[in-house]
C-alpha cells in the first residue's frame, strides 16, 4: 500500500501547551515551508501566525515559567489548511472582568476598514509603552495581515473557573 | 566609540542581525524581529545612536527586515525618531528600506513610518527569493 497516496497534501496541525517564541517560530517557519504559495501569500500567513500567537504568549492568564525569569502564556493552536485558505485559530484563558471590553474592541475592528485600522494602529504605537503596547494593536496587525474578518469568541467554562478568548484568522492563499 | 555588531542567537530567526559601523555611519539592521521583551533588544542601539549623532557625523541606515511584531515597529520607531531629530538639527541622514519586491505589505509599513516621522525612507525593492 502506498502510505503517502492515501494522505492528502494540506497540511493541518494541532498544539497545545506554553507559547515560547522558540516554539512559534519554529511553528511558523514550518508552515510558510509547507506552503506552495507565493511570496506575498506565505508572508501574510506567518505574519499573521506569529502576532496571533504572540497574543497568546503575552496575554493568556495561564502562565508557564521559563528559566525562573519570565512567564509566556499557555494556550492551544489549530492550523487548518484548504484549498484556497488557511485558519489559524487560537484560545487561551482571560481574566473574567477582561471579556467585554476585550469582545467590545474585537468587534469594532471588523467594522473598520483597512485604511482606518492602519491609522488607528499608527496611534496606538505612538501613544504606547515601549514596554508593552497592549493586546489592542496586536489584534489590529492580525485583521490587517489576515485582511478578512476576524472571528473573536468568548467561552465561558464554569467547571475550569474561567472565561477563554478564542480568534480564527483566515488568510487566502490566492488574493493575500 | 566601538562598532555595534549583533548576532548573537544566529539558529534564532526572531533576533535581528545588527550591524552599526562607527567609521563609515552605515548601519544596518537585517532579518527578523519579533523576540520577547523587544525593548530590551533595541535598547544598545538606541544608546549608540544617541552617542553616535553626539558626533555629528553622517549616517546611512539601511533597514534590511523581512518582518517585525508589532513591539518592535515601536522600537524602529524610536530610532527614527532620533534619526528625525538629528536631521532637523542639520545632521545627514540617508534612510533606505530593503523589502521583498512581491511584498506589499511592507511597503504599507514603510508608508507609515514615512507618514508618522515626516522622514523620507527611500523603499527599495530587491528579489529575495
Amino acid at each position: 500500500m502506498d502510505y503517502n497516496a492515501n494522505h492528502k497534501k494540506e497540511l493541518d496541525f494541532t498544539y497545545e501547551g506554553p507559547f515560547n517564541m522558540r516554539i512559534i517560530s519554529t511553528l511558523g517557519k514550518y508552515l510558510t515551508d509547507f506552503l506552495d504559495t507565493s511570496y506575498e501569500a506565505r508572508m501574510g500567513i506567518y505574519r499573521v501566525f506569529i502576532e496571533i500567537c504572540q497574543n497568546v504568549s503575552l496575554y493568556s492568564f495561564d502562565r508557564v515559567w521559563q528559566n525562573k525569569k519570565s512567564s509566556v502564556g499557555y494556550g492551544k493552536l489549530i492550523i487548518k489548511d484548504e484549498e484556497e485558505k488557511i485558519t489559524v485559530y487560537t484560545i487561551n484563558k482571560i481574566l473574567d472582568h477582561h471579556a467585554d471590553i476585550l469582545l467590545e474592541n474585537c468587534n469594532n475592528l471588523n467594522n473598520y476598514s483597512l485604511d482606518e485600522l492602519s491609522e488607528l494602529k499608527e496611534k496606538l504605537r505612538r501613544e504606547a509603552s515601549v514596554e508593552d503596547l497592549g493586546a489592542h494593536i496586536g489584534l489590529i496587525s492580525i485583521r490587517l495581515y489576515s485582511k478578512n474578518v476576524i472571528k473573536f469568541e468568548i467561552i465561558d467554562k464554569p467547571d475550569e473557573q474561567g472565561k477563554y478568548f478564542a480568534i480564527t484568522a483566515t488568510v487566502i492563499k490566492t488574493n493575500n | 566609540m566601538e562598532n555595534l555588531y549583533i548576532n548573537d542567537n544566529p539558529n534564532l530567526v526572531y533576533f535581528p542581525v545588527v550591524s552599526f559601523n562607527y567609521v563609515n555611519g552605515v548601519c544596518e539592521i537585517s532579518g527578523e524581529s519579533y523576540m520577547e521583551e523587544t525593548y530590551k533588544f533595541y535598547q544598545p542601539l538606541l544608546k549608540w545612536l544617541n552617542d553616535y549623532i553626539a558626533e555629528k557625523k553622517s549616517i546611512d541606515f539601511n533597514f534590511k527586515l523581512s518582518y517585525f511584531n508589532t513591539s518592535s515597529s515601536r522600537s524602529i520607531l524610536e530610532i527614527l525618531e532620533i534619526l528625525r531629530k538629528y536631521k532637523v538639527t542639520g545632521g545627514k541622514v540617508n534612510i533606505n528600506w530593503y523589502y521583498n519586491i512581491e511584498d506589499p505589505d511592507m511597503v504599507g509599513e514603510i508608508n507609515g513610518f514615512e507618514f508618522e516621522t515626516g522622514l523620507e525612507i527611500k523603499a527599495i525593492a530587491v528579489d529575495l527569493k
